[in-house]
Formats: C-alpha cells, structure tokens, sequence
C-alpha cells in the first residue's frame, strides 16, 4: 500500500479533528477544560498529517499544541479563531483531496492562524481567514462568494423584470427566457450550496456541554441527538448555536431532576435530552425537549398576576417565559436564573427571521421548537401597500390574511385588539407605526418570536424570492426594518421587522 | 493636483474627489424612508446596490436640489448618492482646507468657488 491509498482514510479522521474542532469552541464558551480536548485534536492531526507528509499542516498543528497547553484560561476571541481556523482546516483538506497533495497555498492561508498562536493574539483573524473551495480546489473567500450571491440576487431581480414582460416577447424569445430562468435557479442553488454546512458539525461541542452541567449539577442525562446530516446556511448554523447552548442549559438546570427525585417519580434515573433537527421544504425546524419536571403551569400564572396583574391565556403564559429578566427560578446558579436564557434564544431566532414555541407538560417535560429559514441568502418576502408605500414581510411571519370587516376588532382603553375565538390579539396600525396615511383595511396575523399579533395595512401584493441587504452603517438605527430588496421594477423596497412592530404593538395600537 | 468632480445644488457648487465617485445618474429610482433624519430623501438603486439618497440643499439650508442628477460616491462611510441640480464634470484643484460643517475644504475656478463635500462627515448627519 502506498501513501495515496492512504489518502481517504487520513481524510476521513482528518475532517472529524477539524469538524471536532468547531464542536470544541462551542463547548470553550462554557467549558474552560475543553481546552484539552482541542489539544489533542491538534495533536492527532500533527501525527496523521506528519505521516502522510503534509508537513505544512503537521508543522501548524505542532505551533496549535504548544500555544494552547501553556493556555491556563480561555483567550478572548480565541472560540472564534478556533471556528474560523476549522474553516480553514477544512477548506485545505479538500484542497488535499482534489489535488492529492499539500497545495503550496496551504501556508500562506494558515499564516494569519500561525501569527496568532504565536502571539497569542486570536482576535481579528475571524473574518479574514474564512474562505471555501470550489470543486475545481480553487481558493474562494467568503466575502467573494457573498458578492457572487449578491450579483446572482441582482440578476434574478432582472428576471422578474423581464417575466413581467413576457407576454410582450416572441415564443422563441419567452422560451429562451424559461430556459435562462431555469439555468439561474440552478446556478444559485450551487453558489449557495458552497455556504451550507451539516449540522451534525455541532453536536460534538453540544454533548461536551451537556455533559459538563450534568456532572456539575450530579445530574444523569442521556442525551440524544437526531438529524446531524441537514445542511443549513452557515449564518444559520452560527446565529443559532448560543440559543441551543441556552436550551440544552434550561434543560438540564430546570427540567431534568436530580437522579433521587426522578427514581422517586416513577421515572428512569438518567433524563432524556433530545435535540433533533428536521428540514421541512426550505425551513429547518429544531426541537430541544427533555423528559423533566416540566414548566409548572400555576406557578406560572400565579407570578404573571404578581407581576403584570391579569389573569392570562396559557399561550400568554407561555410567552412570558420569553421575556427579559422574567425567570421562574428565584435562586441564581452558576447556569441560569438570571431570567436570561430564553430571551436569548427569541432574540437569536428573530434575527435569523424564525419563530419559536414551547410546549410543556408538568412532570413530563418541556419542547422548544425553533422554526428558522435554511438561508438567510434568499427570503419569501410578501409584500404590502401602506399609504402609497410598498413594504416587504418575511412570508415566513405571515400566518393569515383577512379583511377588517371580516374581524372583530375591539378598542379596550384606547389599545386596538383584534377577538377571536381563543384569545385576543394586539393589532398595530403599520400606517401609525411607519408615519404613514393608511386605511388599514386589510389585516395580516403576524407571528414574532413568540407573539402572534395583527398588523394593519391598505393592501397585499403577490409574494416573491429576494435577496434582502442591511440598509448600511448609516442607518442602523432604524429598527423598523431588517434591510431591503430591489423590486421587480428597479424600485427599492424597505423590508419590516416584524419583531420591532410587535414592540409597537403596545404604544400604538 | 486633485481631480473633482463638480456639480450645483442651488446657488452653490459642490466638489468630490474623483476617488470617491462611483458615476452620474439622471432621475435615480428611489423609495421615501421613514423615520430618516431631514435631508436624506430615501434609498435609491444603483446598479442592483441600494444607497442613501441625500438632498445637500436641505442639509446646507438652501433651495435645490431636487435632482434630477444623483451623484453616486463610495467613501469609509459607505455608499451614498448626492442629489445634484446640474453636472459641471471633472476639473482639477487644490483646496485649502476650511472647518465648515460638511465641507473640507474650498478651491476658486473659473467660473466661482468649489465647496469641497466630507462624505464623511455628511454620513454623520444623515445617520439614525
């Protein structure tokens, strides 16, 4: 047998050291001792990687072993480094694989890692250091691949341009056009396959932080992980990994009891932690669940009369435990009770433009399912008229759409609500919220993080794909909108937040 | 010496360092704000980008301009489009520098003085 025969074999535990190495900076973040665990995944790749003769990688690996054992204490920016070096690892093992050797470009993308082990330096080297292979082993930055995307976007809105005029055009010309369109929709698909990551990429870091709060809280948990092989945007994957930290610490720390208490309860010894991820069309959904003491529903109520002094639906309830500062647990422990953590997790599933819902059943445990778009490249946007205005919505926030006349809509004190059967619902007047003149005749039921409310608008336009931009630097104040999108007529198109209306919600409803 | 590009927003006329401009365009497709401060008119598309649109005439207290020129720059602070009541073109320069709001500095021409922008420096007032 020759080296080259040995080639897969060395890449296959290769990308686990380098996927283990993304895991182990999640678990950093909470776990000091995961040091040592990323140490010696330098370790194992210096020795395959010396052995095969990739001597650029074996002498890296050898710096990384050094630098992180004489580490007593995590280093700022050093989580990130290690993601954004993984990223790297990665993209030069599939370098080796198409080339079938050490390409001389190797070093040069490890040097910014090598200067910051060297100096002990780990901040500044994240964005730069990311990039991606095509399959040709051609090196291609991230920041590139983001403009080829944007320019893919700007193409496409060219197309609805052009489909809007079809009927205009000759048979033969309108059949090139469906061809041309089809050829689009293909090419975005592969550019923005270049971003998606498996998720099973995580789950190592994930167990080493449940597995650390469990022998910290004398806690048995088994823990079970379920859909590692969907591929998601990496923005995604990344924007959501503090929130799943949070989940899995509320599981343990207030769902699953101590061993004692579960024999006692009839239950197995050991809690069952779940984390599954599942894709549903162009949405992936992921459920932390537990087979714990559960949300204790009358506690519940009773503290929301304490603090807000109504009586609420279970839903309400529910969404309390949403909130900032709002925590169940009066006593603080090293990992939660702080009425931080689920609030975290909203605001992480906001951002990415998800929703997020529990469900929970005393002495049964608790479900959180996040709902989060595959990418944040391309959003269904559906679009309104306020005033003489056009806004975007992410689709995604949209659960229904009714005529007012068709709703019963009730003013208590001044605030604007619109009754259904199980519950009654804050309704935002958009024209109001925006300084617009609007009628408000039509009314979407918009979900946000938790909060289901109605926003009123003048009227509802046909929906479509676009790639929505931050508005820039220069407006980062302007909460009301996440960015905004070039419409089929050339003309630019703010996209709302639903998250910042329903803050509204209660001020000018 | 220096390159500008020079344009006219009411009785005054401005000057960006050609380094800083992206091109012309005449009657730019925009969309109104809401919430922006006074004097940024909307965003406008250039080329598939999204802009600010930036009126230097309310900004300076004066009449104009309501285009129908944009002037498109990309500067530290990023994209933005100045609306311009006329296009003079490119000339050369040598300011002397002035701590006047928005502007860095003046040179004379042939036809009068050229008020020479900080893009910088606009972005500040124009941001929320």
């Amino acid at each position: 047998m020759n080296i080259g025969d040995m080639l897969p074999d060395y890449l296959d535990e290769a990308r686990k050291m380098v996927s283990g190495l993304a895991e182990v900076s999640y678990g950093l973040e909470e776990n000091p001792d995961c040091l040592k665990e990323a140490m010696r995944l330098f370790h194992t790749l210096k020795g395959s990687s010396g052995f095969m003769g990739f001597d650029s990688v074996c002498e890296f690996c050898h710096l990384a072993e050094e630098a992180i054992s004489g580490m007593k204490e995590v280093p700022e920016g050093f989580p990130q480094f290690l993601r954004a070096l993984s990223s790297t690892l990665s993209d030069i093992m599939d370098g080796i694989e198409s080339s079938g050797a050490e390409l001389p470009s190797v070093r040069e993308a490890l040097a910014p890692f090598s200067r910051g082990f060297a100096g002990a330096d780990f901040t500044g080297v994240t964005g730069q250091a990311r990039s991606v292979l095509d399959e040709t082993g051609l090196r291609l930055s991230a920041e590139r691949l983001d403009t080829m995307l944007s320019l893919i976007g700007q193409v496409e809105v060219l197309k609805n341009r052009l489909a809007s005029q079809t009927h205009r055009l000759p048979t033969d010309v309108v059949r090139a056009f469906h061809d041309l369109e089809l050829n689009l929709d293909a090419l975005r698909d592969q550019v923005m396959g270049l971003r998606m990551v498996d998720m099973g990429r995580y789950f190592r870091g994930l167990r080493a932080v449940v597995s650390e709060m469990a022998d910290q809280m004398g806690k048995e948990v088994d823990f079970q992980t379920t859909g590692g092989e969907v591929r998601v945007d990496r923005v995604v994957a990344e924007g959501i990994m503090e929130a799943l930290t949070h989940l899995l610490r509320n599981a343990l720390d207030h769902g699953v009891e101590s061993p004692d208490e579960r024999e006692s309860a009839g239950k197995a010894r050991a809690g069952m932690v779940t984390l599954a991820i599942s894709q549903e069309g162009n949405r992936v959904l992921i459920t932390v669940s537990d087979d714990g003491r559960g949300v204790n529903m009358d506690r519940l109520r009773a503290r929301a009369l304490e603090d807000f002094g109504r009586d609420m639906t279970r839903a309400e309830l529910l969404s309390l435990l949403f909130r900032h500062g709002f925590s169940l647990t009066k006593e603080t422990t090293r990992y939660s009770g702080r009425g931080v953590g689920l609030d975290v997790v909203k605001e992480a599933v906001d951002r990415l433009g998800g929703s997020v819902s529990l469900d929970t059943a005393e002495g049964r445990g608790m479900t959180v399912t996040l709902d989060l778009p595959l990418t944040v490249l391309v959003t269904r946007l559906c679009f309104v008229r306020i005033g003489n205005e056009v806004f975007g919505l992410p689709l995604s926030s949209v659960a229904r759409v009714d005529w007012r006349d068709d709703l019963e809509v009730v003013s208590p004190a001044g605030r604007q609500f619109v009754k259904t059967e199980e519950r009654a619902l804050a309704l935002v007047d958009a024209g109001r919220v925006l300084g617009l003149s609007s009628d408000g005749e039509m009314i979407l039921t918009l979900r946000s993080g938790t909060e289901d409310f109605c926003l009123a608008v003048d009227e509802v336009l046909p929906e479509s794909d676009a790639v929505v931009k931050p508005l820039g630097e220069m407006f980062s104040g302007q909460k009301q909108f996440v960015g905004s999108v070039i419409g089929a007529d050339g003309v630019p198109v703010l996209v709302m937040d639903p998250g910042y209306l329903v803050d509204q919600g209660g001020e000018n409803a | 010496m220096p390159r500008f590009a020079a344009f006219r927003v009411g009785p005054r006329t401005l000057a960006i360092d050609v380094d800083h401009i992206l091109g012309f365009t005449r009657e730019p497709v925009w969309t109104r704000l809401p919430g922006a401060r006074p004097g940024v008119v909307g965003i406008c598309n250039w080329r598939g980008e999204v802009c600010p649109l930036v009126d230097m005439g309310q900004l300076m207290g004066v009449e104009g301009s309501g285009g129908p020129w944009a002037c498109v720059t990309a500067s530290g602070a990023g994209m933005m489009a100045i609306l311009a009541d006329s296009v003079i073109g490119l000339e050369h320069g040598e300011p002397t520098p002035v701590d006047e709001d928005v502007f860095s500095g003046t040179y004379a021409a042939d036809d009068g003085e050229r008020f020479v922008l900080s893009l910088e420096e606009v972005a500040r007032l124009c941001a929320t």
